[in-house]
This record gives structure tokens, sequence and C-alpha cells, in this order.
């Protein structure tokens, strides 16, 4: 039995387009459709991971643990994700993301539906710099 | 002053956005599907001053580079060849329509980066007051 704490709010935004004849293109983040905001287990990185994942380039990550819901699991593994940590509301506006918010990470790597039970999911997060 | 690219996206889509053929500026947004049949990417290739009244810059000369993107396999029947050469005369009489030249006409460009699409490349010009 996993035991898990999950009191962390956060949002889910994907990166979705629409092209507009005579305009072109139009992307930005949108949060996923159904899904509010989800409660997560939140662990920041310390340690030696901390230090490891600090010569790879990441200043701050954190796993993620939740409860498994299908199209949260759809959503991170094929699209382009933030994840807004104490679902800031400051952090996206006009569907950008602020780069400078500090609460604003996005996927490390791959989702694990644990044990294939759909039960819990977990994944890694890393601060999000901006592109 | 006009905005060549915006006019250039209007140009493009007034003809083949029907046809579901879109147009990006640059390149294709990862966020449209991976797999489009076809579409059309386009750059500025330069913006240089050509005429001048009274020390002031009055006339642009825009250099516009298309590049129109099929899927490899379109070229293996004739009704496949067809609808690409189709499409390329579509491309430049809509642009001629919309006063851009095109004085070198369409070339084929071949298969890019091992991509999957064959791309043909119209270069076209067009003055800007």
């Amino acid at each position: 039995m996993i035991r898990f704490n999950p009191t962390t709010p956060v949002m889910i935004y994907v990166k979705a387009g629409g092209y507009l004849p005579g305009v072109g293109h139009n992307s930005g983040y949108m949060p996923i459709e159904g899904v509010p905001i989800i409660f997560c287990e939140w662990r920041g990185g310390f340690g030696a991971q901390a230090i490891s994942a600090h010569a790879a380039g990441v200043n701050d990550y954190a796993t993620i643990r939740t409860f498994y819901h299908p199209t949260i699991c759809e959503a991170l593994r094929t699209k382009q994700a933030a994840i807004i940590k104490n679902a800031d509301p400051a952090a996206i506006s006009g569907g950008e993301l602020d780069s400078k918010n500090p609460n604003i990470y996005e996927l490390w790597g791959g989702v694990d539906n644990i044990a294939e039970e759909n039960r819990f999911l977990e994944f890694k997060v890393r601060r999000y710099e901006g592109k | 002053m006009t905005d060549v690219r915006a006019y250039v996206q209007k140009a493009l889509d007034s003809a083949l956005s029907r046809e579901g053929v879109l147009s990006y500026w640059q390149e294709k947004s990862k966020t449209e599907p991976d797999d489009p049949g076809e579409y059309i990417v386009y750059t500025q290739e330069g913006d240089s001053g050509k005429f001048y009244a009274n020390n002031t810059l009055t006339v642009y000369s825009a250099r516009i580079i298309i590049r129109y993107y099929y899927k490899k396999d379109r070229i293996d029947t004739p009704g496949g060849r067809a609808l690409v050469k189709e499409r390329e005369r579509l491309i430049l009489n809509t642009m001629e329509m919309f006063g851009f030249s095109c004085p070198d006409g369409a070339y084929d460009a071949g298969l890019i980066d091992n991509s999957g699409y064959y791309v043909t490349i119209l270069d076209m010009n067009y003055e800007n007051g």
C-alpha cells in the first residue's frame, strides 16, 4: 500500500494551438478540460540527486505523486505541459507562462503509472525557465 | 508601410487554407498535427531599400521564400503529381495577384533533412512603399 500525503494544489496546463486563416497559427497554454486543481504530494530534490541534477543544469526539481487520472496521464505523455505549483493564478496570463514566476514547472522525464494499477501517478518536474 | 509577412500570410490563406494547406512563418508549429499531407513555410530573406525621396526611404524591396512541403509518396501516382503541380500554380497565381513577382518560377529542392517531405521553393519579390 503506497502511503502519500497529497497536500499541494497544482494546476496542469497543456500547450494547444489553433489556426486562423489570414492570421496564422496561434498557440498558448490552456488548462486541461474537466481537470481543475488537483492535489499531489510534492517532494523537492535535495542531497546527491540534487547535485547530479545541478550538474545537468537543473537548479530546482521535484517529484510529484498524485492520484491516477487518465486525462492527466494522457496529457502529460502526449503534450507539452506546464505544472503550476500552489495553483498560482499569477503564473499564466493570456495563455503565456511568466518565466520569472518560481511556481512554474515542466515535465522532466517520463510519467509512471505506478505498478500499472491506475491508482497513482508519479513524475518528476523541473523549474520552467522559458524557451 | 505594409507588414510583408502578414501580407504573405493573408495571401496564402486566402487561396489555400480552405484546401487544408496551412502556412507558417519560419517553421511549422509543433502543436499542429505532426503528419499533414502538405504545408507551407515562408521566410523573409531581405527587405532592402530601393527608392528614396527627400533623403527618406520610400520603397522597400522585400524578398520572400515560400517552401511548399508535400509528402514524398504524393509523386508516386499521376494524380498526386498533378495535384502538386496544381498547388504550385495556385501559390504562384495567388501571390502574383497580391502583387508579388516570381522571376524564376517554382523549383524543386528535393528531400530536405530526410523528413519524408519533398519541397518546392518559390523565390518571390515584393515592392513595399
